[in-house]
């Protein structure tokens, strides 16, 4: 096996479960996030000779996962307009709290479910969300308050809403 | 920082938090007290989005990559007959891993119903004498495996392995440890009779027989977390 095949497995078996995870809070379709990570470990086969520091690996997939998205979503518009909750995998894996907040995750539109995931799969923080998704960091910080808020309210068994918009990746 | 730019910070980006912050709840024990129901919250949107994943996705990454890596590039006219020649390579190449695999599958089963002395074995196998039987194949037990009610060797597609069968609840459950094969992916099959499944270890791979309808999951994490391989 050659290095580049043995650095390139290595990063699927590191990554892709999390790519797979935030794939499927993007889309919220199973089969689509298993389709939208391999195009994103296929893409990441391509380019990873010029990819110098590994540690930028998960950030430099999720903003790949994040562009295939969008490249899908321009095409097949309707797959992803309606959210069905029974879509929502697990269920028996997690506590009903987690559950519950689960669920509550994936309906959330997506410019707040974007950075909320961001932030609770791949760890970074507001500074690093803002430089992934090109937006300005209080932007950032405004949506992770009121989706956390929210999950918040809706975890101590209160009425909470958000503002709906569009599926689009802002 | 005040109390209320810190409960910004906190709420917000959990992530973002620095010395700033944590000197302020040293010296505030509302907000300590409330950056710990900030943290029990998190423990749980944790929980929430660690979603399960297919089952065997990195393999299946893996897979697609071996099949679709040659047919990115642009082929010119003088590369094409290579690229086909390729082509045809790894098609071969990947038929030939199918039908080692099937008839692998094939195989240890066989060795399962032509074994029945090793089924009827009762045990227990004293671990010095599993010991054995596995370190003369340069493997070693990192964990304990319980409930072993027989141990030996035996070949299988002529390479010598480790037979092993274990008790779960009187069911016999038999493992093969094979060094010398090599799989890309894990693998459930049956027949009329057994259930099986194949999965590729650090360094060889392992098959795991059992009565139709039992669970192999758990067992497989289980030999696969005792085991250490040759390197």
């Amino acid at each position: 096996m050659s290095k580049l095949q043995h650095r390139y497995e290595t990063m699927v078996h590191a990554l892709s479960a999390d790519v797979y995870r935030y794939a499927l809070f993007l889309c919220r379709n199973p089969t689509q996030a298993e389709d939208l990570t391999q195009e994103t470990f296929l893409r990441a086969w391509r380019f990873l000779g010029s990819l110098r520091d590994d540690t930028k690996a998960k950030s430099w997939l999720f903003t790949t996962v994040r562009r295939e998205f969008a490249r899908q979503f321009e095409r097949y518009q309707p797959i992803f307009e309606e959210f069905d909750a029974e879509q929502t995998p697990g269920g028996t894996d997690v506590d009903a709290d987690a559950w519950g907040i689960r669920k509550a995750v994936a309906a959330l539109p997506l410019k707040y479910r974007e950075v909320l995931v961001l932030q609770a799969i791949g760890g970074y923080t507001g500074n690093e969300i803002s430089a992934m998704l090109e937006i300005p960091r209080a932007t950032v910080n405004t949506r992770l308050f009121r989706a956390r808020a929210h999950l918040r309210r809706l975890l101590d068994g209160e009425e909470s809403e958000l503002p709906k918009d569009s599926a689009r990746c802002s | 920082m005040n109390c209320l730019q810190f409960r910004r910070v906190v709420e917000a980006d959990p992530n973002g938090i620095g010395e700033l912050e944590r000197a302020h709840t040293r010296q505030c024990p509302a907000c300590a007290e409330h950056a710990q129901r900030i943290a029990s919250f998190n423990r749980v949107l944790s929980a929430a989005v660690n979603t399960p994943v297919p089952e065997n996705l990195s393999e299946k990454v893996i897979l697609r990559h071996a099949f679709r890596s040659t047919n990115t590039q642009r082929f010119h006219w003088p590369a094409l007959a290579a690229g086909l020649l390729l082509l045809v390579s790894v098609a071969l190449a990947v038929g030939g891993y199918f039908h080692k695999e099937a008839q692998l599958q094939r195989e240890v089963i066989a060795m399962v119903g032509a074994a029945d002395y090793a089924l009827q074995a009762r045990g227990p196998v004293a671990m010095q004498s599993l010991d054995t039987v596995l370190g003369a194949l340069g493997l070693r037990l990192d964990h304990p495996l319980s409930n072993v009610s027989f141990a030996g060797r035996c070949l299988v597609r002529g390479n010598l392995s480790a037979h092993v069968v274990m008790r779960n609840v009187g069911t016999p459950i038999t493992v093969f440890l094979m060094p010398e094969e090599h799989l890309l992916r894990r693998t459930k099959f049956e027949d009329a009779r057994w259930s099986g499944l194949l999965a590729p270890a650090q360094n060889g791979a392992i098959a795991i027989i059992a009565p139709r309808g039992q669970e192999l999951d758990e067992v497989t994490s289980q030999v696969l977390a005792a085991i250490r391989w040759p390197t």
